[in-house]
């Protein structure tokens, strides 16, 4: 592969990767998981023929590549404290606290929730992708991407709820 | 009294006289706050908030949420980053490498030794066909360790059988490996895609995979340069991503990450090569070779 290419997707897609591997696994290891999913870009870029968007396809090695580090290490990774990936926005107004705080949570109970919900909602809440791309990306009919987002928001609501963060 | 009236019947009725009830607008809000529901379901959803403080409270919630959710920032990568990653992708490169060097080698000799039990098999023919086209690795592994395969080799998965073809095309033309040692091109894939969902995705509903802390022992006889070659193309042939290459009490030590559902039969090509395998606490597999 021209290298050239290549530094240019990373230029482009490494922080997005990077940032969708914090939110899909909680941070812990993003670096390298992310890195991972630039390894395999490398080496099955060739193959790729253009039928879908660029980045649709490296959306679609990111959430695998998280998907399959989550399976090998989700207790391992549960037992982590979660802190380090609030973003500290340096507010410390009333508001600003409670921000930080429903964040904390929020991010607390998207790493609760099974792996299928909580990349749809991160796709959509977080990412801002539309339906008919979550679906591309997940290769799932776009009523099964709107179940799992429903359920998903359901989810951490409660999860608010429960601790009086609404 | 007016008030009240209306919102009883807000809260229980639409214009058509259909009943929305207060469970049904609540499982519907999640979809509701970002427009996803449309015409007379819509509707009826906003005529039942109209005159439903309860459920207009629930939205809210909803709405908090999402713009909590919108307000998560982008990080920027961590300082090294990209010096990090172009040493991982350089490790793999250097590996490569090495297989590159003796592949024409170890190529050569497992052509002589498939010539040689052509000569002596003649009515085996079929049979050796079906062999040869397993696998070019199994080549090496047989120029190594001057012998035949182990019976776990030759019962070779499905899955290294088909990845045969993708095995370095490049390299295969530049070393002038013998036709009759060249495995048949894997088919195009239509959709690549569909290829890498398919690498990437497969094993989604597979179940777990043995966890084991040690896989094998053998004894020590493989050169080194030669027995890492054979497993980073052992490596290459799962898709496994090596993470790092690193001496350890005179062993050369390879940790790589495999997909899940490829890892026993990845484990059991490699116990025939390496000198032990181990799995590190994140679950990536260290495999040991001699460096002598």
């Amino acid at each position: 592969m021209d290298t050239g290419v290549f530094q240019l997707i990373i230029q482009k897609y490494a922080g997005k990767i990077y940032n969708t591997c914090r939110r899909l696994i909680a941070g812990y290891d993003a670096e390298d998981v992310s890195q991972e999913v630039l390894i395999k870009i490398y080496r099955n870029i060739d193959k790729f023929k253009g039928n879908s968007d660029i980045s649709t396809w490296i959306y679609r090695i990111t959430i695998n590549t998280c998907r399959e580090y989550w399976r090998r290490n989700k207790d391992y990774v549960k037992i982590l404290e979660l802190k380090e990936d609030i973003i500290i926005d340096g507010s410390n107004t009333d508001k600003g606290i409670i921000d930080r705080e429903i964040k904390k949570y929020i991010t607390e109970a998207l790493m609760s929730m099974d792996m299928d919900k909580r990349t749809a909602v991160v796709l959509r809440d977080i990412d801002g992708l539309s339906y008919e791309d979550i679906s591309k990306i997940l290769g799932v009919p776009i009523g099964t991407v709107k179940s799992r987002i429903a359920r998903g928001r359901e989810y951490i609501k409660k999860f608010l709820d429960d601790r009086e963060l609404l | 009294m007016t008030g009240n009236f209306y919102e009883f019947y807000a809260s229980k009725y639409t214009k058509r006289g259909i009943k929305v009830d207060c469970g049904e607008v609540k499982k519907s809000l999640p979809l509701y706050i970002d427009g996803t529901l449309k015409g007379e379901e819509a509707g009826e959803i906003e005529r039942h908030l109209a005159g439903c403080e309860d459920c207009r409270s629930e939205m809210a919630k909803y709405i908090r949420i999402r713009e909590a959710m919108s307000g998560f920032e982008e990080m920027p990568l961590p300082e090294g980053y990209e010096l990090r990653l172009k040493e991982r992708m350089d490790a793999g490169t250097r590996a490569r490498s090495v297989f590159t060097k003796y592949f024409a080698a170890a190529a050569a000799a497992a052509a002589l030794f498939l010539g040689i039990f052509f000569a002596n098999t003649g009515s085996t023919k079929d049979k050796y066909t079906a062999d040869s086209a397993r696998s070019t690795t199994s080549g090496i592994q047989t120029a190594d360790n001057n012998t035949f395969k182990s019976p776990a080799k030759k019962a070779a998965p499905q899955y290294a059988e088909n990845r045969e073809g993708s095995v370095d095309k490049n390299i295969k033309a530049k070393q002038n490996v013998p036709s009759a040692l060249q495995t048949e091109e894997m088919p195009d894939i239509e959709s690549q895609d569909k290829a890498v969902s398919e690498e990437d995705r497969g094993n989604e509903d597979t179940g777990e995979a043995p966890k084991q802390s040690l896989y094998g022992i053998k004894s020590a006889e493989t050169a080194s340069p030669e027995t890492e070659a054979s497993v980073e193309e052992t490596l290459k042939k799962y898709d496994a991503v090596i993470l790092r290459t690193s001496e350890e009490n005179g062993y050369t030590v390879i940790t790589a990450s495999v997909d899940e559902d490829m890892e026993e039969r990845l484990i059991q090509d490699l116990n025939s090569i390496a000198e032990k395998i181990e799995k590190d606490d994140r679950g990536n597999l260290k495999i040991f070779v001699r460096s002598d």
